[in-house]
């Protein structure tokens, strides 16, 4: 799929998001019965020769079927979707199950979008943004449905049930949109219920599925669009806390199109799988689990056949909370308590891959550090801020770093507590300053 | 009337889809008027007890009927043009780049690019749908996608 795919695909999706409701369907009882309305053209159109030009060629039969008056059941009002805005970079937050946008530069906020009315039915309240696209269309879940909202219209576009709890949702570069399902991450689960499914991001039809020999936690799409990389959950047996691995956890990378399924074994050296995977697919960054006051190894593993390539040691003071990778170059991550000059608040590294090694970014005061999203520029580095409990008074907000100087930019305040933020490329794309946009979600509170 | 209730179910089952590839051919203003217009002549049909392959059936008579409604359309703005002053005359309605660049398209071209590209479906699976040969299919997409190249830009 290149990239013309991408723009035809990208265009037509938007000339078909105009479709008005469907009109009513048509009162055939007014009719007589077996009459066809109007005009019935019966087919023979003789054409002559080339010689025969001057001649008429064509011989038209027609016949009035009905003397009734053609009835046309009129077709409902046109209800055409207001221009997208495009004027400008969009925040979207989703707290539990509201959407949120604003602006990053101005904090302007729009109007919230509820989600809930449209899933309710569902039984699950809890929405998951998982990704935004660079038409700010967002690609939520709630349960084993995906839905396509429209973030510029505040309208569900389509939603589709992909036939099991989604663990994971990536858009490829050519605009698919791919979702993976499990029914149990910890067991084995059914025969064929771990699955890669794609998804029409469009109609949000799904696709014929891919079945996957492990349980899916994790989706990365490379930006060619042919080649998923998934981490694979170890499979245990028993019942907590007495669990017993008796298969480790593996990296399935699944060839799009001829829909093949290959294991691969990436791990880190202490069995862990894949955080994140770079664009193209080369390198897959790995870390460890942190003990509080040790050191931690991030492995660097080339995606393509699991060879360890590097292992980074990061000094950290807490728990790792993610590693997040940027097009190219520097990848970052979070120790969520790694302030020397605040004990309890999060500091960030930048890993340099290349020369194996980490070094401070910032340290931020008065967060959680419990989410790390990185703008596809590669310029600001998205910390949500949900209070830290060891801070009072502290609202809920979003930190912004900048990856070049290691400066935190003022928060933007949110409705409440978001855990996971997503941001857009539309911003990039069209170099809108300062930032792309930024989308996320809140999952419940216990 | 099991014939009604078969077409009433037929509609169900694609309206969705037809309105979406009738906007795609004639735009969101007038792909309801083509979708009424093209489900009537369907429905009230003598042929339609003998329609095998309803939706094939369907989108070829929402594309015929897209072509008719392109022919009186450009035949009344000529009769308008004509008539009215220009002053009188209606400007034509502004679209952006992407609408501009699909209407270049013929209605053809667009037909097999909306199902390609929206409706994912293969060079078979369209060319059964609009009644045409795979050769045929790969034509128009390669055409549309050449005239698409110049028209889209980011």
């Amino acid at each position: 799929m290149t990239e013309l795919d991408a723009r035809i695909r990208a265009a037509m999706a938007r000339v078909t998001a105009e479709a008005p409701a469907p009109p009513p369907f048509p009162d055939l009882g007014a009719t007589p019965s077996g009459k066809p309305h109007g005009r019935r053209w019966r087919a023979p159109l003789a054409v002559g020769t080339a010689l025969a030009v001057v001649a008429v060629g064509a011989l038209i039969v027609s016949r009035h079927r009905s003397a009734a008056p053609r009835v046309v059941t009129a077709p409902a009002p046109s209800t055409v979707a207001p221009p997208a805005d495009r004027s400008g970079s969009t925040y979207a937050v989703t707290d539990c199950n509201t959407i949120e946008a604003f602006d990053p530069a101005t904090g302007d906020q729009g109007a919230p979008f509820q989600v809930v009315p449209a899933y309710r039915h569902q039984g699950d309240p809890i929405v998951d943004l998982l990704a935004v696209d660079d038409h700010d269309r967002a690609y939520t879940s709630s349960g084993g449905t995906i839905w396509v909202v429209d973030m510029a219209s505040r309208r569900v576009l389509a939603h589709s049930e992909v036939g099991g709890p989604v663990t994971a949702v990536a858009l490829a570069g050519d605009g698919r949109l791919y979702a993976t399902t499990a029914i149990d991450q910890i067991h084995a689960g059914p025969a064929g219920s771990n699955r890669l499914v794609p998804i029409n991001s469009v109609t949000g039809q799904a696709g014929t599925p891919i079945v996957l020999p492990a349980a899916p936690l994790e989706l990365f799409i490379t930006a060619d669009g042919h080649t998923a990389y998934i981490d694979g959950a170890a499979t245990y047996t028993g019942t907590e806390p007495n669990l017993v691995e008796v298969t480790p956890p593996v990296v399935m990378r699944v060839d799009l199109r001829s829909a093949t399924v290959t294991i691969i074994r990436g791990h880190g050296p202490s069995g862990e799988s894949y955080d994140a995977v770079f664009p193209d697919g080369s390198i897959a960054l790995s870390a460890h689990p942190a003990t509080p006051g040790h050191a931690v190894g991030v492995a660097v593993i080339d995606a393509r056949t699991g060879a360890q390539m590097a292992d980074i040691a990061v000094p950290v003071a807490g728990p790792i909370f993610a590693v997040v990778p940027g097009a190219s170059g520097p990848a970052y991550l979070v120790d969520t308590t790694g302030n020397p000059d605040r004990a309890g608040d999060p500091a960030v590294y930048k890993l340099d891959l290349a020369a194996r090694r980490a070094t401070p970014l910032a340290y931020l005061t008065g967060t959680s550090g419990q989410l790390l999203t990185l703008s596809p520029d590669g310029r600001y580095l998205w910390i949500e801020d949900n209070p830290n409990p060891r801070i009072p008074g502290v609202p809920d907000q979003l930190v912004r770093v900048d990856t070049t100087s290691g400066a935190a930019l003022a928060p933007l305040g949110v409705a409440s507590c978001p855990l996971e933020a997503i941001v857009s490329p539309r911003g990039a794309r069209t170099g809108a300053t300062p930032s792309p946009a930024i989308a996320g979600t809140a999952k419940k509170q216990p | 009337m099991v014939g009604a209730d078969r077409a009433e179910r037929a509609y169900r089952q694609n309206a969705v889809g037809l309105v979406r590839f009738a906007t795609a051919l004639v735009g969101p203003n007038d792909a309801p008027d083509v979708v009424s217009a093209a489900i009537l002549s369907c429905f009230t049909s003598p042929a339609w007890e003998s329609v095998l392959n309803v939706e094939a059936y369907l989108y070829r008579a929402v594309l015929n009927q897209a072509r008719s409604h392109h022919r009186s359309s450009q035949r009344r703005e000529r009769r308008e043009r004509l008539a009215a002053s220009p002053a009188l005359v209606a400007e034509r309605e502004v679209r952006d780049d992407v609408w501009a660049a699909v209407e270049r398209l013929s209605l053809r071209q667009r037909a097999v690019t909306v199902l390609t590209y929206v409706d994912d479906l293969t060079v078979t699976e369209v060319a059964s749908r609009l009644g045409i040969s795979d050769g045929a299919v790969r034509r128009h997409l390669a055409r549309a996608r050449a005239q698409l190249r110049k028209g889209l830009h980011d």
